[in-house]
């Protein structure tokens, strides 16, 4: 058989070679054969999981040619597998250099590419270009969620705030319930995305020491920061927070109680 | 004297430059001191702004009739101070600067600074090298002296012994001091 001749998902050789046996196969001489399996049983919506745990075993790099290579066809069945053989393909190819591929085949939906990324190595430098890459919709917040724990995670914020990914910090802050993600922000100058992070720090997680951070980024005399948070507050636990973060000073009071008033008239 | 004189102190390079920091700013009658300090700083924020918080408790208690009244009441409530509550480093590593100022003139005082600038001028400092004001950082065991500049500046910044953000380094000196456009003090 030519390898330009069509397929025939339904024949035997095809169908054995899906299920994942191999036993007749020689993976690196038909190899023109079995990319044109993997091309047919994705424009079919076929699974390829089965043959690549089978190729994972037996020939690991044509493995990595035909879910990664030049002609890869591009779509979800092939991710989905490639996905499930990913212990392999890092030993075939620099993790960066694979997840950068994966993305670029996946086409549409690339969170699952971006949370094995980041699960695997949460600490990895090139996760905050993957991120851009992937168009992840809060940029930042797959690796920052998966890094919580690790102590990379600092270093991780200062890198996606750096880059402007402040929607995924803001998110990672809430998410994660530590303060680092609105220090990295107000230490690159993005004043109001901190604020929106400080003030679901606030709200949410009371016990993180969100100012100790904040100050220990912008200097002592946050009071002008914190009356940015107060407008963003919805409890009165919240705004009293802000009040004892607040100095002493009389205007800070003054619009503090303010609020303060406001939200009880509202309840 | 028009604008009231007041002193900032030099931001840390690192990720946390302000870590430990805190101002203060007192007045008795015609008598004024303004300060900046740092201490804890090698500690997380937390531990820092708690030991900041305890300094600026004590310091706030400053009590003179003029500038060297003022100046000598810091060092006294300093000295009584209980270091212990200033975390495990006992405050070894403060860094303080205080500028007090009456009707007769200008006093600046401190202890833990390498270095001593006009704002925006990091060409001609107004003291380095070996000037008694100019020491290791810690609560010094007794008082050291007061430093009278020729010409009293408006800002007197201070850079802390072994570590101090170069304020060229920043878009300005303000910003490598932790003071930003609509802050306080």
């Amino acid at each position: 058989m030519s390898a330009r001749d069509p397929v025939d998902l339904d024949g035997s050789w095809e169908r054995d070679v899906l299920a994942g046996a191999l036993d007749a196969v020689d993976p690196r001489g038909q190899l023109e054969r079995l990319r044109a399996l993997v091309v047919a049983a994705c424009a079919a919506d076929r699974s390829l999981l089965a043959l690549f745990r089978a190729l994972e075993r037996q020939d690991p790099i044509a493995l990595t040619d035909l879910a990664l290579g030049p002609r890869a066809p591009a779509g979800p069945r092939l991710v989905q597998a490639a996905l499930a053989v990913l212990d392999t393909l890092e030993l075939q190819l620099s993790p960066g250099s694979l997840y950068r591929r994966l993305v670029v085949l996946a086409g549409g939906d690339t969170s699952t590419i971006l949370d094995q990324a980041a699960l695997r190595h949460p600490a990895a430098g090139w996760l905050v270009a993957l991120s851009d890459a992937a168009q992840e919709p809060q940029p930042g917040l797959a690796q920052l969620r998966a890094a919580a724990a690790h102590p990379a995670f600092v270093q991780a914020c200062w890198e996606h705030a750096a880059v402007g990914h402040h929607a995924g910090l803001v998110a990672a802050a809430r998410a994660t319930g530590r303060p680092e993600p609105a220090a990295a922000l107000l230490a690159h100058g993005a004043v109001e995305p901190a604020q929106a992070a400080a003030a679901l720090l606030l709200e949410e997680h009371p016990e993180t020491p969100v100012a100790a951070y904040l100050a220990a980024v912008w200097g002592p005399d946050l009071d002008h920061f914190w009356l940015g948070v107060v407008h963003r507050l919805h409890s009165r636990a919240a705004v009293q927070r802000v009040a004892a973060c607040c100095g002493d000073s009389p205007r800070s009071g003054a619009i503090i109680q303010a609020v303060l008033r406001g939200l009880r008239s509202e309840r | 004297m028009g604008l009231a004189p007041r002193c900032l102190l030099l931001g840390a390079p690192g990720r946390y430059p302000f870590n430990g920091h805190l101002r203060l700013a007192v007045q008795c009658g015609s008598a004024h001191l303004h300060l900046a300090a740092a201490v804890n700083t090698r500690r997380d924020p937390p531990a820092a702004l708690e030991a900041a918080a305890v300094l600026r408790a004590k310091l706030a208690g400053i009590d003179g009739r003029d500038r060297f009244g003022l100046l000598r009441s810091a060092w006294e409530l300093l000295a009584e101070l209980d270091c212990d509550l200033l975390g495990p480093d006992r405050g070894e590593d403060l860094a303080l600067l205080m500028v007090a100022w009456d009707g007769q003139g200008l006093g600046v005082a401190g202890t833990g600074l390498e270095v001593l600038y006009e704002l925006g001028d990091l060409t001609t400092p107004l003291l380095d090298g070996a000037h008694p004001l100019l020491c290791i950082r810690g609560v010094p065991s007794t008082a050291p002296g007061v430093f009278t500049p020729h010409r009293p500046p408006l800002v007197v910044v201070g850079a802390a012994a072994s570590g101090a953000l170069d304020p060229s380094t920043k878009p300005s000196w303000e910003l490598a001091c932790g003071l930003h456009p609509g802050g306080a003090s």
